[in-house]
């Protein structure tokens, strides 16, 4: 994920939160290893934060635009 | 009459001039009788009322809705007188008048978009779950733009919404919003294409049954979600999005997720992760519990062989010894029965002649001392060679 997230430009969170459903899965299959787990966690919790961070923080920019016609 | 006729042309033109000042620009309103295209492209009607009718001339190009005889509609025209003396209206543009034109007109259109397929479920496309960009065609002067994006601000953040303003109802409406959806196809990279129009009586919804607005949404290459009116009005563009929305409210909703119920789940998902990985742990721990657990069995397991070997050690070296000290004694005992001087003590002695021990008679060398060893002393005697014999019976005879 880009570091500069900037709101509404670099963040997705469609992403964010496939990265965030694949970890649990790792997290629920059979062969898992402590290690791999815990950076997995780690990583889980990084993207949960800030997925709350802008889902509380960032704004909805609306933009008109003139019709020509 | 005298010379100042003038020729039929420039009577018809003259007529025109006056008409065309006159009446730059007439709406009259009357039902529709004698409908026909000629070539595809001319298209020929009159306008009727109780008692009177007057003819009407268009191109297909100009006409936006469905006609048919027996409609009631509203043109907005120009009258002329053509070459040929007839007169008639030029028709700039069409407008259902009634509620039953309007309906005639929205089953006819329905029926043909049907039979093209523009309506068909299998066709229809998913709106993506998190969409960053948002195309939205409305007039902001309605209530229903910013029931919109007070419904967005609630449920989600981040987004980025392109409004393009557009009339949403009249004339001019069909027009712009068709071309403010092909705009957005050409120039914008946006996830969800947007139209909405609050609520209105059917001639106000009129935009968005008409033939240009529904084949723009139908040739959307963004996906679409229409809402149109309450939620009874069904519009033919919402039949042809992807995605309807009974209201602007309701588009709104299924537009963007809830952010406080994705925020429930994150936290859920994140708990549940937790236990997972406090479950990895606790297996991770039980094995190694079960290893320590194994090694500590096989150490208490060795310790008691070895216990038990130590002890079997003990015992053999024990038996070992004892045996030993049996042959020892025993060893002891053969040396002490041994010993010459317990049997001298019995009454035996020793007789040694030069130091050697003789055992018989033939061994004494006459003339030669006998050293006698007794029990306790002994004793140094000669004896000569004529007394061989009777010393050897006598030796005999002691011993």
């Amino acid at each position: 994920m880009p570091k500069d997230s900037k709101p509404n430009s670099g963040f997705k969170y469609s992403e964010a939160i496939k990265e965030l459903q694949e970890i649990t899965d790792y997290l629920e299959s059979s062969e898992v290893d402590l290690d791999e787990a815990i950076e997995k966690f780690d990583r889980g919790s990084k993207i949960a934060s800030e997925i709350e961070n802008h889902l509380k923080n960032a704004e909805n920019k609306i933009k008109t635009i003139k019709s020509k016609s | 009459m005298g010379n100042d006729a003038i020729t039929v042309s420039e009577f018809n033109s003259l007529l025109n001039q006056t008409l065309t000042f006159a009446y730059p620009e007439v709406v009259v309103e009357g039902e529709v009788s004698s409908f026909k295209i000629n070539q595809s492209k001319w298209i020929f009607f009159d306008l009727k009322d109780e008692h009177n009718l007057v003819g009407c001339f268009m191109t297909i190009y100009q006409l936006k809705t469905e006609l048919e005889d027996g409609m009631l509609i509203r043109v907005k025209a120009t009258p002329q007188l053509t070459k040929w003396g007839k007169f008639s209206l030029t028709v700039k543009e069409v407008e259902l008048a009634g509620e039953g034109s309007v309906k005639r007109a929205f089953e006819m259109l329905k029926s043909k978009f049907e039979k093209e397929g523009l309506f068909l479920e299998d066709r229809k496309r998913e709106l993506p779950l998190y969409p960053q960009r948002v195309g939205l065609v409305t007039s902001n002067q309605a209530a229903a733009f910013n029931d919109f994006i007070t419904i967005l601000e609630d449920r989600w953040s981040g987004l980025d919404v392109e409004h393009i303003q557009v009339q949403v109802q009249g004339p001019s409406a069909p027009d712009q919003i068709s071309k403010a959806i092909e705009h957005m196809n050409m120039f914008g990279s946006y996830d969800v294409l947007v139209v909405i129009r609050g609520g209105g009586s059917a001639e106000d919804l009129q935009a968005f049954n008409s033939e240009e607005v529904v084949r723009a949404i139908y040739a959307s290459n963004i996906p679409t979600l229409v809402a149109i009116g309450h939620e009874d009005d069904i519009t033919l563009s919402e039949l042809a999005a992807d995605v309807r929305g009974a209201t602007p409210t309701d588009a709104a909703r299924r537009l963007v997720p809830d952010k406080n119920e994705l925020l429930e789940k994150i936290g859920a998902i994140q708990l549940r992760n937790f236990n997972m990985l406090e479950g990895i742990s606790a297996k991770g721990r039980s094995v190694l519990d079960s290893f320590y657990y194994s090694i500590e069995a096989r150490i208490n397991n060795m310790r008691h062989t070895a216990a038990d070997s130590h002890t079997r050690s003990i015992n053999s070296i024990d038996r070992h010894m004892q045996a030993v000290l049996s042959v020892i004694q025993l060893q002891r005992k053969l040396l002490k029965s041994l010993d010459p001087s317990a049997i001298l003590s019995r009454g035996y002695s020793i007789t040694r002649v030069n130091g050697k021990v003789i055992k018989s008679s033939d061994e004494y060398i006459s003339g030669a001392e006998l050293m006698i060893q007794l029990h306790k002393g002994q004793i140094n005697i000669k004896a000569d060679a004529g007394e061989k014999d009777a010393k050897r019976q006598q030796t005999e005879l002691r011993f």
